[in-house]
């Protein structure tokens, strides 16, 4: 590695991390917005795979390598409960449900001595790095490009703009739903993961309300044209507040504001080129 | 032989006899249109044999299998398609985009084949082009593959929805008023194409308002009223029947006509 | 012990009814998840401390005036936010994301300004000695909570039940095909709705502020999992599920917290809407008909 690249990833080290993790939470909401739902478990999915990772990692002292897939399993067990019968129903019954869940878990994590109630869980060893984390971003979103371009991604594309149109078309709408809630709660919980394993503590105030929010403002700043456009938006939001230091009480507002502004003006974000959507 | 057959059909919204005891029967290579003055039940029967909705009572098959309480994503597997009274395209997808759609059931590559661009994967993707460009062409809008669905003038979107029908040649077509807004000359246009999709092996089912223009393309009528079913045989009976006529006219003018 | 946990129980659910009410209202009436609705909850309870703790009013003219001002506010909000929205009549899920994202800025504003603190209300607005019924200990404070909120939900099933554009109100909530028959101004509706919403959402804030005196920013979202919880039990848009409801979840919250553990109260009442979603999702006492996707 050159030096100053070493330079660079030392000084803005946490950043480098958070711009690569922030990312994969853009996909998770991504995914669900591309098939016309609006989830807001991902901050909670992402805590899921944080706590299970930390306590496989310092409780059973497992390996990154096990840990890392097992961190999945929680977010996605989550998501089965309830999308399954949310996804049945009106959209709002799953944006209802998800932002319940956010809550329920942050007074569970704050009562359960086992997992640190409010003082969280500390001294998780560093086991990610830029490796781990910028492969994965990089695998999603080829896989999310190749999905794309393909039978399954204009019917996620169908599904977005008339649910009832893509049904006579042959597509299973309900499978596909669940289909990318489940996926969203396995990046979310990735993601988790990665972030535990690169910050060495991890609390029960990180995956609330707030940072819930806070993710879709990434997918809808950047649109859901293509994969690559809810990166750019978390990245945008990510440096912004880096480079806004004084305001650091106001960032939280520029979110919602940015939530505001996007659905109101900007309904395709500021990447609104949508990608081709077929492979031949 | 008969392909489709409704059999007692009823669907009951909120107090509110939609559809009351239908028994429909659809032969095979036939053109059979489903007609009746506004609020008489064709849509619903639509909806009911597509299988967006749930019927309260009574029985659909198809080629003699049930199908009355299949999902509706699993009738385009059966062979059936359908379009919509009001236009609904995906209009943020090119034109091709839109009838490679209908061809979603074709393709069975799943999620791995997807991502690893198997040559399964790549001989399917390049199958459904193919037949969908072959689609495009008989509805006369291949020049406009690429072009964005919601750029398309409103004729050209209820050919663009037929494309997408027919591209998986299925075994019966569903047209709810596919001449709704067209001129005489469109109509006509539309006329040949529907019978091209017959002689090409399509058994077509359609709800239309235009007398003139069922009249000279149906082989058979079936007349709904009041979620009943009022008439059914060969237009030239139809357009005899009194009971019709008292449907479409009014009691009255029925019979002014009948005394004149 | 047992039926002082009941009474308590069902004076705080009765305020979890009071707040999920105008929820449900808004949501069967405009058609829309309102999430700024859990701020009004915040601003009730901080317009009602400024008046009672800054410019000395008693409580029982500090709420009604926090409860109109912040149906004020709500009116606000509505025609910021949802106007243009229903003009385009965009899909559901945008007023929700919309309000979404107003309200986590409103949150983080109010938090910005105020600070994150818990603050409490005057001591001498919450009044002396609690009062005892036999076995049962009555405070001061939970006596105005019951008062206040008998007088709300009598006022607005008057309203409902005796006035034309109540009754129009309840049809549409109950049908939402009627909306468009009723030849009823949109935007005025909105803001009658509104305005109703939002005061019963103040009001709640208020009582809540006075019955665990605590108030805080982000009191508003807490309350939020509580009033999702009651429309679902409820069903979305059913007044009498929405009042049933509430109480319900109140008592459950109590006894939870009283026999099992305080801490699981809010995953208690999440695992009822989780096993109501399973079970019955069109609400315990639905009516309201759940599409066939």
């Amino acid at each position: 590695m050159p030096i100053w690249l070493d330079d660079f990833l030392w000084t803005y080290q946490n950043v480098v991390y958070a711009l690569g993790v922030n990312g994969l939470l853009g996909l998770s909401m991504y995914v669900v917005l591309s098939v016309g739902q609006l989830s807001l478990g991902q901050a909670a999915f992402m805590g899921l795979g944080a706590y299970s990772s930390a306590l496989l990692t310092l409780k059973l002292h497992l390996p990154f390598a096990i840990v890392l897939p097992a961190s999945t399993i929680a977010p996605v067990l989550f998501a089965l409960a309830i999308g399954t019968p949310t996804l049945r129903l009106s959209g709002v019954y799953l944006a209802i449900a998800t932002i319940g869940l956010g809550e329920v878990l942050r007074a569970a994590y704050l009562n359960i001595d086992y997992v640190g109630g409010a003082l969280g869980i500390s001294g998780i060893p560093e086991r990610a790095g830029v490796v781990s984390i910028y492969s994965l971003l990089i695998l999603a979103l080829l896989g999310f490009w190749l999905i794309g371009r393909s039978a399954i991604g204009r019917a996620m594309e169908a599904i977005r703009e008339d649910e009832v149109a893509a049904a006579t078309m042959g597509v299973n709408v309900a499978r596909y739903r669940l289909g990318a809630l489940l996926t969203s709660a396995v990046l979310a919980g990735l993601a988790g993961a990665l972030s535990a394993h690169v910050s060495s503590f991890i609390g029960p105030n990180e995956y609330g309300f707030e940072p819930a929010v806070t993710i879709l403002s990434y997918a809808l700043l950047g649109g859901i044209g293509s994969p690559f456009a809810p990166v750019i938006g978390a990245w945008i939001l990510t440096l912004l507040p880096e480079m806004l230091r004084g305001f650091a009480d106001l960032r939280l507002v520029f979110n919602g504001v940015i939530i505001v502004l996007a659905v109101l003006y900007l309904p395709n974000g500021i990447l609104p080129w949508t990608m081709r959507r077929r492979a031949a | 032989m008969t392909l489709l057959r409704t059999e007692a059909l009823s669907m009951h919204f909120a107090g509110l006899v939609a559809v009351d005891a239908v028994d429909l029967a659809v032969e095979a290579g036939s053109i059979h249109a489903l007609i009746g003055p506004n609020g008489a039940g064709k849509t619903t029967m639509f909806n009911l044999i597509s299988g967006l909705m749930l019927p309260t009572s009574g029985r659909i098959s198809l080629d003699g299998a049930d199908i009355t309480a299949l999902p509706a994503h699993a009738h385009a597997g059966m062979g059936m398609a359908r379009s919509f009274q009001n236009i609904r395209v995906f209009a943020s997808m090119t034109v091709l985009e839109n009838v490679l759609t209908g061809l979603h059931s074709a393709i069975t590559a799943g999620i791995a084949a997807t991502l690893l661009r198997l040559p399964m994967f790549r001989r399917q993707e390049q199958d459904a082009v193919t037949r969908a460009r072959a689609a495009l062409n008989l509805v006369g809008l291949a020049a406009r593959a690429d072009d964005r669905a919601a750029a398309l003038a409103y004729g050209d979107q209820r050919r663009l929805e037929i494309a997408r029908a027919i591209a998986g040649h299925p075994r019966l077509l569903l047209l709810d008023e596919p001449a709704a807004g067209m001129n005489p000359a469109e109509g006509a246009a539309l006329s040949d194409l529907i019978r091209r999709i017959r002689d090409a092996g399509t058994t077509v089912l359609l709800v239309e308002h235009d007398m003139g223009f069922v009249m000279r393309l149906a082989d058979r009528v079936t007349v709904l009223n009041f979620g009943r079913r009022i008439a059914d045989g060969p237009p030239a009976n139809i357009r005899r029947d009194p009971s019709v006529i008292t449907a479409y006219l009014g009691a009255k003018v029925a019979a002014k006509l009948n005394a004149a | 012990m047992l039926a002082q946990q009941l009474t308590n129980g069902v004076l705080l659910g009765s305020t979890y009814a009071l707040f999920a009410l105008g929820f449900t209202l808004m949501f069967g009436v405009l058609r829309v998840v309102n999430l700024t609705y859990g701020f009004y909850f915040s601003a009730g309870a901080f317009v009602a401390l400024f008046l009672t703790r800054n410019v000395g009013w008693p409580i029982w003219a500090a709420l009604p005036a926090a409860a109109v001002a912040v149906g004020a506010i709500a009116v606000v909000l509505d025609w910021l936010l949802l106007a243009r929205l229903r003009r385009i009549n965009a899909p559901e899920l945008s007023s929700l994301m919309v309000t979404l994202g107003a309200v986590l800025a409103l949150y983080a504003g109010m938090t910005a300004w105020l600070g994150p603190d818990i603050r409490r209300l005057p001591a001498e607005v919450l009044g002396g000695e609690a009062m005892i019924f036999g076995p049962l200990r009555i405070t001061n404070a939970q006596i105005l909570v019951l008062i206040a909120t008998g007088v709300m939900v009598t006022a607005l099933l008057a309203l409902m039940r005796l006035t034309p554009i109540g009754l129009a109100l309840r049809a549409m909530a109950e049908n939402p095909d009627a909306a468009g028959l009723m030849g009823i101004n949109t935007g005025r509706l909105a803001a009658l709705v509104s305005f109703i919403c939002g005061t019963l959402a103040g009001a709640g804030g208020v009582l809540i502020g006075l019955n665990f005196n605590a108030i805080q920013p982000y009191m508003g979202e807490a309350m939020m999992l509580r009033g999702f919880v009651v429309i679902i039990i409820g069903g979305l848009g059913d007044i009498r599920g929405a009042l049933i409801a509430g109480v319900l979840l109140g008592v459950i919250e109590v006894l939870t917290a009283g026999y099992v553990s305080s801490g699981l109260k809010e995953a208690v009442a999440f695992a009822i809407l989780v096993v109501v979603l399973w079970t019955r999702p069109s609400g315990l006492f639905g009516r309201t008909q759940i599409r066939r996707a």
